[in-house]
């Protein structure tokens, strides 16, 4: 079973052929201010697995109509398995630290603890979140946000948006509007840390809103 | 630079256009795969010992009790009944007999005590007299019976002097 695995997601490469070169088939009347790669994290079913293994680029558009096409196309946020991640990324940018274009960014993130409540709303949080990045309402012109990413856990479904520095003027803009997006509650607090803070032990967010 | 509000891609919806069926038919596969493979290895290590009750945690996961324990109150099981002491007594012959100790509702030193109330109940027999009011036996159903219990018979001296014998004198006395 673990064998079939491996060969489906090597079969979900990133196809270099885009909807841009092919102009048949080219329906979007809407085009997006960047082009977008839809990633998901497998979770491990098998013990040989890696990161690079799970972490894998599903499609890339740069429509509103191919965002809706995809979205009505794949499973919801409540129908991903434990483990999964949804990441939504600007193309060209790998949703790791490593890549040079986050290395120097962080990420703002709230965590819903309670699955139970947040189990019938979290559909529409995510799409509202994605919503956000691909109309580029989360920020005004400061081209930090790089990404979107939903993260399931038994613990808790996970909400963050990835950004490309840590500037902080810049940061809080996208930290408030990113609240509105979510419908937190003057009380639920989102946190920035940045990537190099995270790997720390104890490291306390830069930013609490 | 071209900016979408929620609404507009609201708008854009009905317009939905699916670039690569193929690649998303095969993620979806690939989606379903993965929960079926976890949903089995989680029906493995929940295969392990439970006992069948479930609760949910603080994250509203349901989970199931591990633990065969049953739970119970401190004071809701009987305590375990304790063995009378037994105890050897070896008598001069060097015979041995076991001898069990009566736990006592009088102290030893009040053993004169009790003794003396035995005998004044002894001396002084209880007078025991029934509350008839409240005992319905004691009430006879039928009024005639309550006739029919008294004496009847009653001595006669004209008929004793007339009789016979000396028999049915004696017999009379005796009731009186």
């Amino acid at each position: 079973m673990s064998e079939e695995l491996v060969n489906q997601t090597e079969s979900l490469t990133l196809d270099k052929q885009t909807i841009l070169s092919s102009k048949e088939s080219f329906n979007a009347k809407h085009p997006l201010n960047n082009q977008w790669t839809l990633w998901y994290t497998k979770p491990q079913v098998d013990k040989k697995e890696n990161w690079h293994d799970l972490l894998k680029p599903v499609i890339t558009f740069s429509s509103v109509e191919e965002f809706w096409g995809i979205y009505n196309s794949i499973p919801q946020a409540n129908q991903l398995p434990l483990k999964s991640d949804y990441h939504l990324f600007k193309n060209g940018i790998k949703p790791e630290w490593e890549d040079e274009k986050n290395a120097k960014g962080g990420k703002w993130q709230y965590a819903f603890t309670n699955k139970r409540e947040v189990g019938s709303i979290i559909n529409d949080l995510w799409l509202r979140g994605l919503l956000s990045v691909i109309g580029e309402t989360i920020e005004d012109e400061e081209e930090e946000v790089n990404g979107i990413v939903l993260n399931i856990r038994k613990q808790a479904i996970r909400i963050g948006i990835w950004t490309k520095s840590c500037d902080d003027e810049k940061l809080k803009v996208i930290g408030e509007r990113l609240k509105k997006v979510l419908r937190l509650s003057d009380e639920q607090k989102i946190e920035f840390m940045s990537h190099d803070a995270s790997t720390e032990k104890n490291a306390k967010p830069q930013i609490v809103l | 630079m071209a900016k979408y509000t929620e609404e507009q891609l609201f708008e854009i919806q009905e317009e939905a256009h699916i670039p690569q069926p193929e690649v998303l038919d095969a993620f979806n596969k690939l989606v379903e795969t993965v929960s079926i493979e976890l949903a089995k290895s989680e029906k493995k290590k929940n295969h392990g010992p439970h006992n069948g009750d479930t609760y949910f945690d603080e994250f509203g996961n349901e989970r199931s009790y591990t633990s065969f324990n049953r739970r119970r109150g401190s004071h809701s099981s009987k305590k375990p009944l304790k063995k009378k002491a037994t105890e050897v007594a070896v008598d001069d012959d060097g015979w041995a007999t076991l001898t069990t100790k009566h736990k006592k509702s009088f102290g030893e030193d009040a053993s004169d005590e009790k003794d003396k109330f035995r005998d004044s109940l002894k001396s002084e027999p209880a007078k025991v007299r029934p509350n008839n009011k409240k005992l319905g036996s004691s009430k006879a159903a039928d009024p005639r019976e309550t006739i029919a219990d008294k004496q009847t018979v009653k001595f006669n001296a004209f008929e004793a002097l007339g009789g016979d014998d000396d028999e049915g004198i004696e017999d009379d006395s005796s009731d009186e």
